[in-house]
């Protein structure tokens, strides 16, 4: 005889296979919301989008947004938000992130952020980054102290857009969070700091004993900062660090620009590692000067193809004096690998007359 | 019921029968694993970060590699079309190999082509390069005039030289990618610095509607030839991928869209000069590669991302592709058997070559020998009915069961067919397939093995329809 547990039982059994069937039913209709990437959730998110934007312009207030937002299925409107939130900035997305805060769907995914399964809370983690969600910041420390890497490096985004300090001082420290990470996505997450997170960097790099992924991506956001007072560290890195370290410090160095760069690239390009040489080579090229033509024209004639190809480009970016030095160095016939890489480069200023923007592009 | 057959031996039916509910019940295996696999690629596109990916700088910037023979119709579209890829940074690499029509007058023409002075970034036989071009219009791209021979590798391998970037994707000239397939395709390498190769879904162009190098709209082919290979492609190119993906024994991405780090390329040796299946052997010798450096998971298959190219519309083209397939699959196995329960190697890697070797390279050995043989008997009168009705259960619901749960994959993981009628239709082709099809594809593959055997190469070429009008002409009268 079915006691009332087993009842219960059998009617949640039921329920769940009826809605398994159900989505399975709509999976197989092509006309169907469910399918693969959802086409029906891309078409809500496209409206709810523009619900978006009638608030923005203050065709419609914020009441009205909550209530169709609060009507929309959860995943259409958090894809709505992630549209509409990678457009907007500053002011406009503190007001909609005030509006939208209350809603259930908000607080649920907060809630999330304690869940067992890593994968819902690094979701949660994602949704919420897409909120000015201020309030929010321990939950998502806690979620990205806790780990593991994709929940970690999620919760850590959320709190970068969020300019977040502690969390960028917890990462700094705990460089085995991130170093599955490849090094470009280290330096975006890092760069979502913003410009206050640099001396954070900068002080994290003068003392810097290890090496690791976030730490070498640190180097590269003060380059992408320009930030100036880096300097002297990046250029004891660039004269004494490692390998990676060295690469790092000469693209860094590249980025921030100016003459009181100049010395230390000049000298990395008689670094024993071709890398160190290509990079060094490649920064001379953006900061163009004519005291950096000789040692760039001694380095076309290097036995690393990288080295000789960044370092006749950059030549190249020095305007007509580069150009009178390329002519020479093709005109020598002692170095055949030289002079075709000069002979390359020559042919796209030759080109870029005709269709300019084409040597800045490949450079 | 046994009596019948014990003059050729009651052990070879059963052998028969259970080589075939075994074959059965591994690709529904697979189609189970593809589906978790499926599953868990869609919740990690839901936590990507696409969006850092677009930045400027930290996008890993892609070389596309174009070995093209004889392309002259279809080429331009192409290229062009390759162009329009939402991607932050890529050069375009075309080589052309030897074509004896005029494929590079045409890019010559459309790109405002012109002798180039690119240098080479590695050693590469010289004298095999007749001449570089590049375009004052288009600083992207690169066109290489190179004598033919040595097949797609060495075509590839020259390109490689050429090419810039550190990761590379080689296409097929014939190809159609989606605007978002190299950001799909990237996006493993942006997260996860131990991926060295990820392919993606390779499905048949014909019957799909084109619009300046994109599709449109997908729905089956006029050919019948071409509707069976939809759902052949549907089960082996996306279910039996994503399954192996998930057991991280993936052997192969297929020629026609696969993004590859560069490094490890090089680090193998490049693709294979002269190989017919070096799609194959490459992907197996980066599996070796891998595992001898301690990644896990560094090749992989995505789903999500999507490649079109054009399938034979004749028997005789159909033919000598799949001989040819078969060829490759048999030195891939050769080359690399050093995989085979080798202890240098774990134990995943060991199943997953047993699997090619039992199932993908003899199978077909045993389908035409087994339907052969129940052929004599039933021709000599000998044969027992209750035994062909089990053989043949197992046959056609073996071959149908794993496909009808390819349809389903296709709905979760990369749903392009919009039509009722387009699926219904699929599920049919799925059925019908077993009659007739399959035993003729299991015959070329038999005869690809006996090539091998005798040392005898066919390559092949499948002739282009180029810009497809029958296709435009079909999408207007839908509607008007």
């Amino acid at each position: 005889m079915a006691t009332p547990d087993t009842r219960n039982w059998f009617e949640r059994l039921r329920e769940r296979a009826r809605g398994q069937i159900a989505r399975w039913s709509a999976l197989l209709d092509p006309g169907s919301t469910e399918a693969g990437a959802s086409g029906g959730t891309a078409a809500e998110a496209e409206r709810l989008a523009l619900a978006f934007a009638r608030f923005i312009t203050g065709e419609t207030g914020g009441f009205a947004l909550r209530r169709v937002m609060a009507a929309a299925r959860p995943e259409a409107f958090w894809a709505a938000l992630e549209a509409f939130t990678d457009n907007i900035a500053g002011e406009e997305w503190r007001v909609v992130s005030r509006e939208l805060l209350p809603l259930d769907e908000v607080e649920s995914e907060c809630r999330r952020l304690r869940h067992p399964s890593a994968w819902t809370r690094a979701l949660a983690a994602r949704h919420l980054g897409l909120l000015n969600a201020r309030g929010m910041r321990a939950s998502l420390r806690e979620a990205m102290r806790r780990g593991p890497s994709l929940a970690t490096f999620t919760a850590a985004l959320a709190l970068a857009r969020m300019r977040d300090r502690e969390a960028l001082d917890w990462l700094l420290d705990h460089p085995d969070a991130t170093a599955l990470r490849s090094r470009q996505q280290l330096v975006a997450l890092l760069k979502r700091f913003g410009r206050g997170g640099v001396s954070i960097l900068r002080e994290a790099i003068s003392g810097w004993t290890v090496q690791s992924p976030i730490h070498l991506a640190a180097v590269e956001v003060v380059g992408v900062w320009e930030d100036h007072e880096s300097l002297p560290a990046l250029g004891r890195m660039l004269r004494a660090g490692d390998l990676e370290a060295r690469v790092a410090a000469a693209r860094a160095l590249g980025g921030i620009g100016g003459r009181s760069a100049l010395p230390a690239l000049v000298a990395a390009l008689d670094d024993q590692a071709w890398q160190v040489r290509a990079q060094a080579a490649r920064a001379l090229g953006r900061m163009p000067d004519p005291n950096s033509i000789a040692p760039l024209g001694a380095c076309v004639r290097d036995v690393a193809w990288w080295v000789r190809r960044n370092a006749a480009y950059a030549i190249a970016l020095h305007g007509a004096a580069g150009r009178v030095t390329l002519e020479a160095i093709a005109r020598q016939r002692n170095d055949v690998f030289a002079s075709e890489m000069a002979a390359e480069v020559l042919q796209l200023i030759e080109w870029e007359r005709e269709s300019p923007g084409g040597l800045s592009r490949v450079a | 019921m046994w009596r019948d057959l014990s003059f050729w031996g009651t052990w070879l039916g059963t052998l028969l029968l259970i080589y075939s509910l075994g074959v059965c019940l591994v690709y529904i295996g697979l189609a189970l694993l593809a589906f978790i696999e499926a599953r868990l690629q869609r919740r990690r596109a839901r936590t990507a970060d696409r969006l850092s990916l677009f930045e400027s700088d930290l996008a890993p910037s892609i070389s596309i590699l174009v070995p093209a023979f004889n392309e002259e119709p279809t080429i331009v579209d192409s290229v062009r079309s390759l162009m329009q890829l939402e991607y932050p940074s890529f050069e375009i690499v075309v080589v052309n190999d030897g074509s004896t029509d005029h494929t590079l007058d045409r890019m010559t023409r459309a790109f405002n082509l012109r002798p180039s002075r690119r240098t080479l970034r590695a050693r590469v036989p010289r004298e095999r390069v007749r001449g570089v071009y590049s375009s004052p219009d288009y600083p992207f791209l690169v066109v290489l005039d190179v004598v033919n021979g040595g097949g797609k590798a060495r075509a590839v391998n020259i390109a490689l030289a050429f090419s810039r970037h550190p990761l590379i994707l080689v296409v097929d000239a014939d190809s159609v990618l989606e605007r978002d397939t190299l950001l799909q395709l990237a996006l493993p390498f942006y997260e996860d610095a131990s991926v060295l190769a990820v392919g993606g879904v390779v499905r048949p162009v014909n019957g799909c509607i084109l619009e300046h190098g994109r599709v449109v709209d997908c729905t089956l082919p006029r050919s019948q030839i071409a509707r069976y290979q939809v759902v052949e492609y549907l089960r082996s190119m996306l279910t039996g991928r994503l399954g192996w993906t998930l057991l991280d024994s993936l052997f192969i991405i297929s020629g026609a869209l696969g993004l590859f780090s560069r490094e490890a390329v090089l680090a193998v040796g490049g693709y294979r000069d002269g190989s017919m299946g070096e799609d194959m052997d490459l992907c197996m010798r980066l599996q070796r590669w891998a595992a001898r450096n301690q990644r896990r998971l560094a090749i992989r298959f995505i789903g999500g991302a999507v490649g079109w190219t054009e399938v034979p519309e004749t028997l005789k083209v159909l033919s000598k592709q799949r001989s040819r397939w078969h060829q490759g699959l048999a030195e891939a196995l050769w080359y690399n058997r050093e995989l085979l329960f080798n202890q240098r190697f774990a134990l995943h890697h060991g199943i997953a070559f047993v699997f090619q070797l039992t199932v993908e390279f003899i199978g077909p050995v045993v389908e035409v020998a087994g339907q052969l043989v129940l052929l004599a008997l039933a021709i000599a009168g000998k044969v027992d009915l209750v035994f062909c009705v089990i053989y043949f259960s197992i046959f056609v619901v073996g071959g149908t069961l794993p496909t009808l749960l390819a349809i389903v994959l296709e709905r979760a993981a990369c749903p392009r067919f919009r039509r009722r009628r387009d699926l219904e239709g699929l599920a049919l082709y799925a059925l019908f397939e077993n009659f007739g099809y399959r035993q003729l594809t299991a015959w070329w593959r038999v005869m690809g093995l006996v090539n091998t055997l005798r040392g005898r190469r066919t390559w092949g070429e499948i002739s282009r329809r180029g810009a497809q009008p029958a296709q435009i002409e079909t999408s207007e009268s839908r509607a008007a």
